[in-house]
């Protein structure tokens, strides 16, 4: 059963966030779960339905990379037709980790009275306009990056999914810089990644390093995905990093 | 443009590598039929011989990048006159970046318009090699009252005890405000609207727009100052209402009416 995601108000949004100078609204944060008297929803149907069973897993330290990994999969297929600006929406993130996720969040981060106001601002806000934002969101990371490397053409629509979450490193190197919002660079680094998983944590490190330096003097989203490919070869060859494929 | 890194070969405006400057006008424009945001090259200006031979002969030719921070979008569009995106990929602003790329691979690169330290120089350019640029600039998009627009004009309350029935009053500026009778200090339309959201329109927010409709038409005047009057007007025309408040409330959305809507979630659960 399919239940519709209520979305906060503004005003409501507003007074969340002003968690710091109120004791009350503080405590809740340790809590596990969110007392609702603090949540005033818009109240009219919206576009977008969760299923009520969903479950978000977390994992534990050693497997949290595979239990991000299912929880993207599973928030994008709920939320496959959101659209960029809907994805641009804070009070939808607020509402999600608030009410719907809010439990997950807790665990996933490990809240509670210690923890900073920062991270609270991180994990279940949505401050800014930048990449970091969409990124350090519990829920709209989770999204975010099932929707840059989702690929409908490919067998397992996912595959790229599975090992954009498979390293930490490629998570933070890959898709928090500007080139990881290029969908013909992030689909052609993880097909080299893909290719050759022997590559190190320094050899990455390396090959985003110079991807960004080139994208100082060529516009990458101008390249084909081949020629982002043949890019990262020449990057490899000049930088003795031995390539498969 | 003054750049913090180092192209390998003159590019036009950067710094003063080449003699001369290019300079593009763009307009944007909103489509409400087509919900889609136009940019329009207006005009590309290069006044450089060398730069001109080049994109005449289609050696190199202008490109354009738009990129959308908060939707992390980005379109590249080649020598194209009129572009546009779909408005529900893009918001609040964009970076626009317009730059002249090579289209060939082993162009020979050289002209007496390079700065006197290249000492005649000759250079070898490949395809999409970046041979002229400008300064980024950040547009912003033109705004529109978004999609969820209805649901920022109802305001909800609690009545304070529970004998007292639904009340709505759009005697207000900003809201229409809906008075429900609580329930053991429960909030029965939060929970209502989550899981049979049809059905709660049908209990709160039609009679609520109905209620909106009859004060339109007793007290027009008064009603096109409120904030909320903007958003039903504009969801709902006055040329496009029947005059019957009840069926002007059901009409408001699009699609099915909430009849049906709440049968359906009903029926499915």
């Amino acid at each position: 059963m399919k239940e519709n995601i209520q979305i906060l108000s503004k005003e409501c949004c507003s007074q969340l966030l002003d968690f710091q100078s109120s004791e009350d609204l503080r405590k809740e944060y340790n809590k596990a779960s969110f007392n609702t008297k603090h949540l005033e929803f818009l109240n009219i149907p919206t576009d977008y339905y969760i299923d009520k069973n969903l479950e978000l897993p977390t994992g534990s330290k050693k497997d949290r990379s595979t239990a991000d990994c299912e929880s993207s999969i599973k928030i994008f297929q709920e939320l496959k037709n959101l659209t960029p600006v809907q994805a641009n929406d804070k009070r939808l993130w607020l509402s999600l980790t608030h009410d719907r996720f809010f439990s997950y969040t807790i665990r996933r981060w490990g809240i509670d009275s210690s923890t900073s106001a920062n991270t609270i601002i991180d994990r279940f806000f949505f401050e800014g306009a930048s990449i970091e934002t969409r990124m350090r969101n519990s829920i709209s990371r989770l999204w975010w990056a099932a929707k840059l490397t989702y690929d409908p053409n490919r067998k397992d629509e996912f595959e790229l999914t599975k090992l954009l979450w498979s390293k930490q490193d490629l998570f933070q190197g890959l898709v928090e810089r500007t080139f990881g919002t290029y969908e013909n660079v992030v689909k052609a680094f993880l097909q080299i990644y893909a290719d050759n998983n022997q590559l190190t944590e320094d050899q990455l490190r390396d090959l985003y390093k110079s991807l960004n330096s080139i994208g100082g003097v060529k516009l990458l989203s101008a390249l084909s995905y081949k020629e982002v490919k043949s890019e990262l070869q020449l990057i490899a060859n000049h930088k003795n990093i031995e390539l498969y494929a | 443009m003054k750049t913090d890194f180092s192209f390998p070969h003159p590019v036009l405006g950067s710094n003063d590598d080449i003699e001369g400057k290019f300079n593009v006008n763009l307009s944007i424009t909103r489509e409400p039929e087509t919900r889609e945001i136009v940019f329009k090259f207006v005009k590309l200006d290069v006044n450089n011989d060398y730069f001109d031979h080049l994109l005449n002969k289609e050696l190199a030719g202008p490109f354009v990048k738009i990129y959308c921070s908060s939707t992390l979008n980005t379109w590249t569009f080649y020598n194209q006159a009129t572009m546009k995106i779909n408005e529900d990929e893009i918001i609040n602003h964009v970076d626009i970046d317009v730059r002249i790329l090579s289209l060939v691979d082993g162009l020979e690169y050289f002209h007496e318009s390079f700065n006197s330290q290249y000492g005649k120089q000759k250079f070898i350019v490949n395809k999409n090699d970046v041979l002229g640029t400008l300064d980024k600039e950040r547009v912003p998009i033109p705004k529109e009252d978004e999609k969820l627009g209805l649901g920022n004009i109802f305001k909800f309350k609690t009545h304070d005890n529970s004998d007292k029935a639904l009340e709505v009053d759009a005697t207000n500026d900003e809201y229409i405000e809906i008075t429900y009778p609580p329930l053991n200090g429960e909030h029965p339309h939060t929970y209502m609207f989550k899981t049979y959201p049809w059905t709660a329109y049908n209990i709160f927010i039609l009679p609520a727009l109905e209620e909106a409709f009859r004060f339109i038409d007793e007290q027009k005047e008064t009603a096109s100052q409120f904030k909320w009057f903007n958003v039903i007007d504009k969801l709902l025309p006055e040329k496009e209402r029947t005059g019957n408040h009840f069926i002007d409330a059901q009409i408001l959305l699009e699609g099915e009416i909430p009849l049906l809507k709440s049968y359906k979630e009903i029926s499915k659960n």
